[in-house]
Formats: structure tokens, sequence, C-alpha cells
């Protein structure tokens, strides 16, 4: 008996949950606010001289890999500048197609792909951005992870330094500063 | 209820006590007390008041534009909230221990409104209810009234009793709305936490001020929470700086004695006040204050010992508790790679009761320095503390000598060290302790331990750990003596005494554990962990003399004494399953074994040690759904199934708790609780070990409502 009442609370549970559509729950998703912190990202952030082609070109966020971001990037990004430059947002599937741009996200879930990207772009002046697990310490410059349902980062000063930029010390007061593994 | 008197003058009758001991009276201590919180709510206020229009009218601002985050500053960013499938990532990546961690949403979902309840739902925990107001709590086995071997910490500061060695679940009056999370270790956390977190440490974390900005109302009324109320307000404190300030009174139903229509008389009911600063002065420095001031009356049934038929008399006494603190840390970034924090607080306990009449001081100061540098996370500490008490007689107790001051001493260090590419960690560390008073010197307490975790791929991660723990003597170890019965012998009665020795010494734990957390997709996790516990030195009761004495009526004198002549050890295991189903839904599940095996050192003569201890459930099982079926409608449950205690006569249960809540607007809830609804009635415990006459859990239901204005949640 005790046994069929956790089946029928499981039952009744699972019945209703696969009836009813998919809401958002309280707060912001993930994503919406990472897309934010991206922005800041680019307040806190110089670039050096000539990272941009031309002085109207635009500030480019590049997402490589599987984009985890949907709607979220362009909904908060939409109409802003970063420096008096529109936002340009680009997506590329494969590491191979990516083009210049200021802040990369590297979305690639296999780990010798990221680890290539990264290797190709450590020496240009681009901002590093990802969320897999020790991504900053693999790496990239700043490592997004999620504690206690908030967002937190990790900053790799030495990969900033080897890519030009330079990292904003209010920036840096946020996060955990961590350094790459050899 | 009207026995509240927060702050009161203290019984006359302990004045009169006063001895030539130089500790300010409890009078004295109870008005520097109030100063101290007086003064600090002031400085709290004061600044607020002078500037509050405009600084609350940018926190609504905030509040507004919250659909465009860009416009939002990068810390409130960080302070947001959000759903997530994945946060189980830190957990699965970084921690060699099992570990529990219970957020806001798992604490509203239990329906609980009280901190011991909300354990239930922690695997490897024994959580029971002995009467309305006691429980029996432990992890990992060991439970009982004041089990020894579990330490709790709100804030970093101790609630652990140091003089029956404890926590007095009762006193944990918290207002759950404002707890963050809940951190549960089940096993040893000794090596930074120190003595006493031997089974486990609880680490109650309270929101950041910052994150409980404007007013919020609760009140909640059923058939067993009779009633309860709370308010909080928070508000900006100059450009950067965060405050808030609540209040809370409860009162809880008694039961009847089962099988009678006789009142346990265990009803209770609280007043808790207090406030937290959260004030980052700049980029790098950041102070935190806290304080808390309570008073609580919790009644029990128990019986006490006579010196004449029947030998027993039950007896229904009122404890009247009363207590305060206040706490300061200072936080600063010294570089990009090191920080230090530095750490006091000050607490002031009454407890007064029939059997209990104490008054305890704890001060307390630590410090502690974090340095990384990419291959390692070290941290170091040195910590002190003193505790002063005045335990006065009663008709069934005395301490000799009646009060004390203790003081300890304390240094850990713990590094943490990435090896192989990322793939293991290896955590070494340890920490001593000594403690001194006026009878005897430094007894150093070495408690190292030594984990290490590999992580295979990203999924996976396997850890281990030995380490080596102790559970330090309290106060009535080592200097209580207690008329614990009398019993009839056909001639002259016998009364038996227990007393304290100041021989007893620290029981030790060396725990072996090992642990697997795999994360298939982002949105489940398993974890498994377990244990092999082997200690030894464990507490018994030895009987001593047996004297005849004919006044004031002729009686044989029973001496026991407590020695450390048990060893033993416990092996189990624990499992759990979290699963984001989807979005709106989330499944909870657990499952806990746990077998004990314990032995009397060749020449105890103890007779009742080794079944009182070994008294804990061989299974326990959690469900729990939380479902969001709308955007303003939540549906929780939570299913338990406990297996039978072996030294009990009482059979295991099966309880389910359900909620509904219905969000009437932003900000504004209305809920409903049903808690135990299978069965009208069911024990948890038999008392017999506590000494306690237990009371059942009875089917209860709870209406709250609970409003936010103003507030950025």
């Amino acid at each position: 008996m005790r046994s069929a009442l956790l089946i029928a609370l499981c039952a009744v549970s699972g019945a209703c949950a696969a009836a009813a559509p998919s809401h958002a729950a309280d707060g912001p998703s993930e994503y919406e606010v990472k897309a934010a912190l991206l922005f800041n990202f680019a307040k806190f952030v110089t670039w050096p001289a000539g990272s941009f082609a031309s002085p109207d070109a635009p500030f480019t966020v590049g997402i490589v890999g599987d984009d985890p971001f949907g709607k979220a990037l362009e909904r908060t990004l939409a109409g802003k500048t970063v420096g008096g430059r529109q936002i340009a947002i680009r997506r590329w599937r494969k590491v191979h197609d990516r083009a210049p741009c200021q802040i990369l996200f590297v979305a690639t879930s296999d780990r010798d792909e990221r680890k290539q990207v990264l290797d190709d772009v450590q020496a240009l002046p681009v901002l590093t951005v990802g969320d897999t697990n020790d991504f900053a310490r693999q790496g990239g410059i700043i490592g997004l992870t999620v504690e206690d349902n908030r967002i937190r980062f990790e900053i790799n000063p030495a990969g900033a330094d080897h890519a030009h930029l330079a990292i904003s010390s209010r920036l840096l007061s946020l996060a955990r500063v961590v350094s790459p593994h050899r | 209820m009207n026995r509240w008197n927060v702050g009161g003058p203290p019984p006359v009758a302990r004045v009169q006590a006063a001895t030539p001991f130089d500790m300010p009276s409890r009078a004295t201590a109870w008005g520097l007390l109030s100063a101290f919180l007086l003064a600090a709510a002031a400085v709290v206020v004061a600044p607020h008041c002078a500037i509050g229009m405009p600084v609350a009218a940018a926190a609504t601002d905030t509040v507004e534009d919250a659909s465009d985050l860009t416009r939002i500053g990068l810390e409130d960013l960080m302070k947001l909230e959000v759903t997530s499938a994945s946060r189980h990532e830190q957990v699965l990546s970084n921690v060699a221990s099992a570990i529990t961690v219970i957020g806001r949403d798992q604490i509203r979902a239990s329906g609980a409104t009280t901190l011991a309840e909300v354990l239930r739902m922690v695997p490897e925990m024994q959580v029971a209810h002995i009467d309305a107001n006691i429980w029996s709590i432990s992890a990992r086995g060991f439970s009982g009234r004041i089990a020894n071997k579990l330490l709790l910490l709100v804030d970093g500061r101790s609630v652990y009793s140091p003089i029956f060695a404890g926590v007095y679940w009762d006193e944990q009056d918290l207002l759950l709305e404002d707890i963050e999370r809940i951190e549960v270790i089940r096993g040893p956390g000794a090596s930074v936490w120190g003595a006493n977190a031997m089974n486990g440490v609880i680490n109650v974390i309270t929101r950041d001020a910052h994150d409980t900005r404007g007013a919020a109302l609760g009140a909640a009324a059923g058939n067993e929470e009779l009633g309860g109320g709370s308010a909080r307000w928070g508000g900006t404190l100059g450009t950067r700086g965060a405050f808030r300030v609540f209040a809370r009174g409860a009162s809880r139903a008694g039961s009847a004695i089962p099988g009678t229509a006789e009142n346990a008389w265990d009803s209770w009911s609280g007043l808790h006040a207090g406030f937290r600063a959260d004030v980052p002065v700049s980029d790098r420095t950041r102070w935190t204050l806290t304080g808390d001031l309570r008073s609580g009356d919790a009644g029990q049934s128990i019986y006490e010992a006579i010196d004449s038929p029947p030998y027993k008399l039950q007896v229904s006494p009122r404890t009247t508790v009363k207590g305060g603190n206040l706490m300061a840390s200072w936080q600063r970034k010294l570089s990009a790679y090191s920080d230090i924090t530095l750490q006091g607080y000050t607490d002031v306990s009454d407890r007064n009761d029939d059997v209990l009449q104490s008054h305890v001081e704890t001060y307390d100061l630590e410090f502690k320095n974090h340095v990384s540098n990419g291959r390692s996370e070290f941290v170091w500490g040195l910590g002190g503390r003193v505790v002063r008490d005045r335990l006065d007689s009663t008709a069934v107790l005395y301490f000799a000598p009646d009060h004390e001051a203790r003081s300890m001493l304390s240094a850990f260090a713990q590094d943490e060290i990435v090896l192989d590419n990322r793939h293991v960690r290896l955590t070494l560390g340890t920490r001593v302790e000594s403690s001194y008073d006026a009878a005897s010197s430094a007894r150093p307490e070495w408690q190292p331990s030594i984990r290490a975790q590999w992580s295979p791929g990203e999924r996976h991660s396997l850890w281990g750990a030995v380490s080596r723990a102790v559970r330090t003597p309290s106060r009535a170890e080592n200097d209580i003596r207690y008329h614990l019965a009398t019993m009839p012998t056909g001639g002259p009665p016998a009364e038996v005494t227990i007393y304290g020795d100041s021989a007893f010494q620290s029981e030790i734990l060396v725990a072996y554990e090992a642990g697997y957390r795999f994360a298939p997709t982002p949105a489940v996790m398993f974890d498994v962990s377990s244990y092999y516990n082997e200690y030894s030195r464990l507490r018994t009761v030895e009987p001593g003399s047996s004297t005849f004495s004919p006044t004031p009526t002729p009686h044989i004198d029973v001496r026991e004494s407590w020695e450390n002549k048990m060893h033993g050890d416990t092996r189990g295991i624990g499992g759990s399953i979290a699963w984001s189903v989807s979005r709106n839904w989330k499944l909870n599940a657990n499952a806990s074994c746990l077998v004990m095996r314990l032995h009397l050192d060749p020449g105890s003569q103890d007779v009742s040690s080794v079944s009182g201890e070994n008294n804990e459930p061989a299974q326990q099982y959690m469900l729990q759904s939380q479902f969001q079926f709308t955007p303003r409608w939540r549906w929780d449950a939570t299913a338990y199934q406990i297996g039978r205690r072996p030294s009990q006569s009482m059979p295991g249960y099966t309880r389910l708790d359900l909620g509904l809540a219905w969000q009437v607007r932003d900000g504004a809830e209305l809920s409903l609780m049903g808690m135990n609804l299978l069965q009208r009635r069911h024990y948890e415990d038999d008392g017999v070990q506590s000494g306690l006459i237990p009371t059942q859990v009875e089917r209860s239901f709870t209406a709250r409502v609970s409003v936010l204005l103003g507030s950025n949640r």
C-alpha cells in the first residue's frame, strides 16, 4: 500500500507535468542573465587600438558551436552600443567558419575543438567567454559558472594579457581569479 | 504567550546566587548585550533614514527595469537568481565530501516551519520528533535529544551547546524565508570546522541584505502551527550597503499523552528579532553585521526521580530560553589571488527549567586567509573562543564548579591541489585545537583529513577521504552531579546519581569515505556516498560505589560515572537523484542505509549505551516533487518512508506532506500545507533514551499568506 502511494504520487505529478505547457519559472532565465553579462564585459574590458577594421565597424559578439542563448542574445543586446559602436551578433556552427569578432562565446561541447578555438585566438584581441566546466582554467579568459542559482565568473588574467585586453579592476574584483593549467 | 519577555529582568533567584566569581551578573550581561544591539540597530538604521527616499526610489527603478537586464549593474546582475538546470555543476566538480545543499525553493517546498523539519529531506540524516518542540537529530547515527556528534553553524556562528554537547533545536527558531541555503556535510568536517563536526556539519547561510530590500510580511495559522507572523524590512545603506531588520513570533500546539486525555504540555512559543547589514565599503573591503534577540517558552513531560514511592513523578516543566548574539565579519581582498576574513561574535544564552538553570556567554574570534594560485587553493586560519557559564543547582542536579570559563584555541590549514591537468584534486588539511580551564591545561586535539577527487570526464566524479575527528567532553561530562533515578530495591531505595569526571576524554572517529557523482545530462544528477566509520573511546555509563546512607531517609547511594569504554563502527550508504524533468518540474529522491555495531571495551559494566546508541532506522527513503503547473500555481509533495528503530518498540512509518501555493499577484502568495497526511498520528521516537515522555506527530494543516512590498525578491 505504501509503495502504491509513492507510485501514485509519481504518476499524478508526471501526468500533470506532461499535460501542462512549459512555463518560465520565476526570475530571468540563465542565458538572459549571461547575455546581460556579456554586455557588461564589453563595457569593462578595453580592446587595443586597431581591433576594429574601420571606425564605423560594429562591435561583434560571436558564438561558435551550439548556441545556448536562443533569442536571449538578440533580445538583450538589440539596439545597444559599445563605445559608440553598434553591436552585431554572429553565429558559427563550426570552428573553421569563425570570422573576426571582439567577444567570442565558445559553445562547442567537444573539448578538443574548444582547445583548438582557444589556441587559434589566444594571441588575437578576442575576449573568449564560455560556460563549460573550468573554461577559464583551460585557457579561456572568462568562464561563467552557476552557483546557488546565481551567475558567477572566473577570470584568467594571464589569458587577457596575452590577448592585449585590459580588464577593469572592478570586473576583477567581482570575479574569481584563476590561472590556466599548463 | 504572556511569557514572552525579551530582554526582561532575570528571575530574582538567580541574582541571589551571586558568587565571588568575577563574571558580570546575568543582569549586566543582558544589559550589555541589549545596549550593543540597540547601538548596532541605530548604526544600521540612522544613515538609511537620512537618505531614505532617494535610495528607495533607485531601488524601485531597478525592479521596474528588470525586463532590460543590461540596465542592471554588474553586482546586481550577479545577485539575480536564475533558473538553471545545471546548478549542480559546482557540486559535481569541486567537493570531495558528501554534501547536500538545500536551496530556497526546496525549503519552501518542504512546507517546514522549523529548521529541524527541513533537515528531514537530507539523505543520511536521522530526524525524529520526540515531542512538539524536541527533536532527535543526527547524521550517520548517534541521534538523540541532544546528539553530540553534529555541529550546527548559523552564518559561521556555532550554536552547539558546550554544556550538554549538542544542539537545542527548539532554540533554532530561524526565519526560514531569509535563509539563502543550508549546506549539510555528512561525515567529518573537523579539519576545517573543528571539534564536534564529527558525523556532520550543518551550515545555515542567511540571505545577503542586498537580496532582501523592501518589506515582507508573513502570517501562518493551522491546527498545530497555531499562529505565527513575521515582518521584515530592508533597505540600502549609503551607496553600496544594504540592511534588513526582522521580527517573528510563533506558537505551536501541544499534544495529548497517547492513550490518555492528559496534556503533555509540549506546546511552544517564541519571539525572535534581528538584523543583518552587508556593507561593501570599497571594491576590496566588505563588512557584514548580524544580530539577534530571541526568547522562547517550551514545555515537555518527563519522569523526575523522587526519594519515596513510586520513586518517579511525571512532571511537566516549562523551559524558558532567552538569547542574543552580535556578529561582525570583515572581508578584504588583498590581491586578485588572496583575501582575508576577520570575524568575531558574542552570544549570550539562558536556558532555565526545573532541571537546568544555565547562563552561557560565548566570545569567539576567527581569522582566515585564502590564497589561490591557480594550481592550489590554500586556506589557513586561527581562532579563539572563550565560553563562560553559570549553572545553578536544581532539585536534581548541580555542577561542580557551578561556574567556569573555558578557552579554546585553534589553528587550521588546508590546501587543495589540482593535479594531472585538473582531473585530480587533492585536499590535505588539519586542524589542531586545545582547550584550557582553571583545572586543566592544554589538551591538543589533531583532526587531519585527506581527500582526493578524480574526474575522468566532465560528467563523472569519484572521491574518497580519510579523516580523524573528535567529540570533545561537555561541561556536564566533566562536572555534573545528576540524580538520575530512584529505584526500589526491597530494602532502602537506591538513589542513582551520575558523576561527571574531569578524566572523561574526547571520543574519536576515524572515517573512511567514498563517493561518486554522475550527471548523464545537465538535468540529472546522481550522487552516492558511502562510509565506514571507526569509533573509539565512546561514552559509557559505568557503575561505581554503592554506599548506605541513613540521612535524610535511609537509602543506598549508587554512584555512576561517564567513562570512554565503548568502541565500534558504523557503515552506510546514501544515494540521491535530482532530476529537473522540465523547467517547471523537479524531482528529488534519496535513500539511506545504516548499520551500527557497537561493543563495550573489556572491563566496562555499562548496561545501556550499546542499545541506547544503536537506535537508528536501518533504511529511510524520501521522494519530493516540486511542480510549477501554471505560472501562478505550485504544487509540492514530499513522501518519507522511515524504517523501525531497532531498540524501540514503535514501528516504522510513512509520511506524506503536500502543499499548494497560489501566487495571487506578483509578490503575494497564499498557500496551504498538509503535513503527515497518511496517518492521524504516529510516533517517531519512544523517548526512552532522552528520558522524555514522547508525543506523536499529528496530521496537521497550515494556511499561509506572504506579501512582498517593493522588494527585489
